[in-house]
């Protein structure tokens, strides 16, 4: 059999990635597995297997059939955390790819995530969208619900759908394919070898990571086809395990998942499920109109500075144009089509959004829909946004009903802010660019209530050294 | 920033994902350089000077050549000379390698006298910048090490020793007698070995554990002997980080090594500690109060670090507002931990409102279809009973129509007996007919 030669990395810097795979049996799988990290990624890696006492020939297949991988050999199965620790240790790479045995990465996998991690040091891991071995969604993220019960999205899906399409923070990656920075992993000590062989590492890495503030991101422009089941055995005693290790986990972090809804019920409660997606998401701002325009570069923009925040815009059926839709999806925007059941949408998202941004022209038709569904959101209204058909596009009296709606006015001249004051005195009225800037939008939605977003300072100090270590004890000494 | 001789141009696995930036071969355009960039530097480590290039190279991987061609240690020893003026370097808990021969004593001399702060990790070295003559006040520090236990929260040594623990490289059932020692003392190991047997037994620990905490020194080379020598084989520690030398320190019953830095780990968790060359002789862990007098020196001599770079910061114009900067940061943390912290909680109850309206939408909608339901019960019964009426009213005017249509044939039957009986005929057969009649009668 030829071998799987894994390319050796060149320059002085070394790998940058250290891809950790851990194999028990499954050679054919593994093997594959190991031919599409060669053919798919560029050689800026280098590969780490941990052989858990593979009850087949892989070990002796990996002693002849891989070359160039640094290859571990343990005499008994350690379990998936600990045998993945164990080649984390081996690791020269800033970042650890943790890769399943029965995980196949496809053409560009790499750069999408790795551009995330360089870009923002807030963000310590990525998740990629991963495909069932027919070409069905497996999962474009997991959810974790309020019994530590994990659920994926949008399994069995057409995984082109624009839901599963844009990026977001998770709760946790799936350790079948995770890439994380190498000093975050190092910093929470790693997969807890107490789960054993029965799960949840990876959610229990995902919570100690954001209770350092970092984030786990989705991204789904990198594609991972996953044998679900290939690299271990799903019984009964798998099943006690998986539910013992929820209640360890469940007791761990109750303070985390403790105000999570139950994923129970979706028929009756269907507002469950996308408020478990958003639970990491504090500020969600729901922004209505027509992607290709102005409203578009707004979502985009909102989504840019608060990149927790859930950005979603509702637009009319088939309105985008085929080229803001890749860039509001790169951007992290969830695109959402408002076609006949758009009530039922809503109805769907009760309660959910904290802020609910709209033009003059969808007044009319949204806000019995919002004030129904959405009554909590405050509501921002772009008097520069598209006019309704019949207007002049000047302001006048057909506006009052929405400018008495609107907590916030976004406005076009003086003369549009002198009529918010004269219909509604105490709405605030901004002044507001055709084309707004940063220092515009994040006023803007401080006006209703979002937080400003982290300073490039805070990101800096995030990822410095400092915060990598931990405190020393007593908090910030002043100085002088 | 942190600087190491390589630090990014050759990561490696004991850096934990965080490599310094690489200090590059010494030269004097590299020295102009980080004087430029740098507001102050402040070198550390143990047995930094007096110690060749060369000895370095294992640590990296590359041949001696090639890491005494770099010359880092005129980095550690002269720092940015001759451009300390604009760059200030202080020395801060570093130790010598050895006694400074003639020319080392000199270099130091002159690279010492006007720093701003000189501070040494140990006696030793103190005496022996004393005796080769630097004339200027030399602090001595306890080792920094002495503040491990505050590095990492217990949570993170706990997991880290748990994770030892499952891969069999510590005793999964006690605590172990943990063994460190150097490449130098490998040749003397069978004496070492008996001893330490008899120590773990002494302190019932559940076995020996062999560190390699420093593979630049031999490490390896020192536990393989020692594991042959050992009569039962001892636990290996090979491939760790410095959170799992603190988890291991941490969870034994004593310590044994040849590394000040791994005495003053031992020190740090309260656990007791000797030397590899004399292991009999264990010093008892110190006590909290002292182990806080310790770290309250290092506390005050990193303060002191600390002002003296705030200070040249201000003098080269980068303003000195570090340190307002970092409480400000973490005000700011802090604020957006309460925000995140209420805004989870906002969204968890308007998830458990909308539930409620979900429940309320469902009761609402199953009372009215309750109501419908009463009302469309009570209109099919009357629609029933309309039905029955408008079938009875039917028959009875069936029923009328029939007696009203015997009725008048009735009537015209009379009529039509009333007109026969009025006849001749009739009237004149009555006798005969009455006659015939009463025949009948008594005939029967």
């Amino acid at each position: 059999m030829t071998p799987v030669v894994v390319p050796t990395v060149t320059g002085p810097a070394g790998p940058t990635v250290t891809i950790v795979m851990v194999t028990y049996g499954q050679w054919p799988l593994c093997r594959q597995a190991l031919e599409a990290v060669v053919e798919h990624t560029e050689p800026v890696y280098e590969v780490v297997v941990v052989d858990n006492a593979s009850p087949d020939d892989t070990a002796e297949r990996l002693r002849g059939e891989v070359l160039g991988a640094s290859v571990i050999f343990n005499d008994e199965n350690h379990g998936f955390g600990a045998a993945a620790n164990q080649g984390a240790q081996h690791a020269v790479g800033r970042h650890l790819c943790f890769l399943n045995s029965d995980a196949f990465v496809t053409s560009g996998w790499l750069s999408p995530m790795l551009k995330l991690l360089d870009d923002d040091p807030v963000v310590a891991a990525v998740s990629p969208r991963f495909l069932n071995m027919d070409g069905t969604l497996q999962e474009a993220g997991y959810l974790l619900d309020r019994r530590a019960v994990t659920r994926p999205v949008g399994y069995g899906d057409d995984p082109e759908q624009p839901q599963y399409r844009f990026g977001r923070t998770l709760d946790y990656g799936s350790g079948a394919c995770l890439l994380i920075r190498r000093r975050d992993f190092t910093a929470v000590g790693g997969f807890d070898p107490v789960y054993g062989e029965g799960y949840y590492e990876d959610v229990d890495l995902g919570l100690a990571l954001a209770a350092r503030g970092r984030r786990i991101v989705y991204e789904p422009r990198s594609t991972v086809r996953h044998f679900s089941g290939g690299s271990s055995e799903f019984g009964q005693s798998t099943m006690e395990r998986v539910n013992k290790n929820r209640f360890i986990l469940r007791a761990r972090w109750w303070d985390a998942v403790d105000s999570r809804p139950f994923l129970e019920s979706l028929e009756r409660y269907p507002h469950r499920l996308i408020a478990t997606r958003d639970s990491t998401s504090v500020d969600r701002v729901l922004v209505i109109g027509d992607p290709s325009n102005r409203t578009g570069s707004l979502a985009a923009s909102i989504a840019a500075q608060w990149p927790t925040a859930r950005v979603t815009l509702l637009h009319e059926k088939a309105s985008p144009c085929a080229a803001s839709v890749p860039t509001l999806l790169a951007a992290g925007v969830e695109l959402v089509r408002s076609d006949d059941d758009v009530e039922a949408w809503l109805e769907a998202r009760r309660f959910h959004y904290s802020v609910v941004l709209l033009g003059r022209e969808d007044h009319g038709r949204f806000s019995p829909l919002l004030a129904r569904t959405q009554p909590q959101a405050m509501r921002l209204l772009d008097l520069r946004g598209p006019t309704p058909k019949g207007s002049s596009g000047v302001v006048s009296a057909g506006d009052t009903a929405a400018v008495r709606a609107a907590d916030v006015v976004l406005c076009a001249s003086e003369q549009d802010r002198r009529f918010v004051a004269e219909v509604a005195r105490n709405t605030p009225s901004l002044l507001f660019s055709p084309v707004p800037g940063k220092d515009e939008i994040v006023d803007a939605m401080s006006h209703v209530g979002m937080a400003p977003p982290l300073s490039r300072l805070e990101r800096r100090m995030a990822g410095s050294a400092s915060a990598r270590r931990g405190s020393w004890g007593h908090g910030p000494r002043r100085v002088g | 920033m942190a600087f190491a001789p390589y630090g990014q141009d050759h990561p490696t696995r004991l850096d934990g994902g965080e490599p310094a930036a690489p200090l590059g071969p010494w030269s004097a355009e590299r020295v102009a350089e980080l004087a430029d960039r740098l507001d102050c530097v402040v070198v550390t480590g143990d047995g930094l000077v007096g110690r060749p290039d060369a000895d370095l190279a294992g640590c990296y991987g590359v041949t001696k050549d090639e890491m005494a061609s770099r010359s880092p240690s005129r980095f550690f020893l002269r720092g940015l000379a001759p451009l300390e003026h604009c760059c200030p370097v202080i020395w801060h808990a570093v130790s010598l390698a050895g006694e400074p021969g003639e020319a080392l004593a000199a270099a130091l001399v002159g690279a010492l006298t006007d720093r701003p702060y000189v501070a040494v990790s140990d006696l030793t070295s103190k005496q022996w910048l004393e005796a080769a003559g630097v004339d200027r006040e030399i602090v001595l520090l306890p080792h920094p090490a002495l503040l491990a236990s505050r590095l990492f929260p217990s949570s993170l040594i706990e997991k880290r020793l748990e994770y030892l623990r499952v891969m069999g490289w510590y005793p999964p059932d006690g605590p172990a007698l943990l063994v460190q020692g150097d490449g130098s003392l490998a040749a003397n190991v069978q004496e070492l070995a008996a001893a330490l047997e008899t120590l773990a037994a002494e302190l019932g620990a559940a076995g020996i554990a062999l560190l390699q905490a420093e593979p630049c020194r031999g490490d390896q080379h020192f536990a393989d002997a020692l594991a042959d020598a050992l009569t039962r084989p001892p636990y290996r520690l090979a491939v760790v980080g410095v959170e799992d030398v603190a988890a291991c320190v941490a969870g034994s019953v004593a310590v044994v090594t040849s590394s000040s830095a791994l005495a003053a780990t031992a020190m740090s968790y309260g656990c007791p500690h000797g030397r590899t060359g004399d292991p009999g002789r264990l010093e008892d862990g110190i006590g909290p109060g002292r182990l806080l007098a310790l770290q309250e020196e290092l506390d005050a001599s990193f303060d002191r670090v600390a002002r003296l770079a705030k200070d040249a910061a201000a003098r080269a114009g980068h303003g000195d507002g570090g340190s307002d900067l970092d409480e400000l940061v973490a005000t700011v943390s802090a604020l957006r931990r309460a925000n995140q912290v209420q805004g989870r909680r906002m969204a968890h109850e308007r998830v458990v409102l909308a539930d409620q309206v979900t429940d309320l939408n469902a009761a609402y909608t199953a009372v009215l279809m309750g109501k419908d339901g009463e009302i469309a019960n009570q209109r099919h019964a009357i629609e029933l009973q309309t039905a029955e009426l408008q079938r009875s009213q039917a028959l009875l005017e069936q029923v009328s129509a029939s007696a009203g249509d015997l009725s008048a044939r009735l009537s015209a039957a009379e009529a039509e007996l009333a007109a026969l009986r009025a006849t001749r005929t009739f009237r004149w057969a009555a006798p005969a007919k009455s006659l015939i009649a009463r025949f009948r009668r008594s005939a029967r």
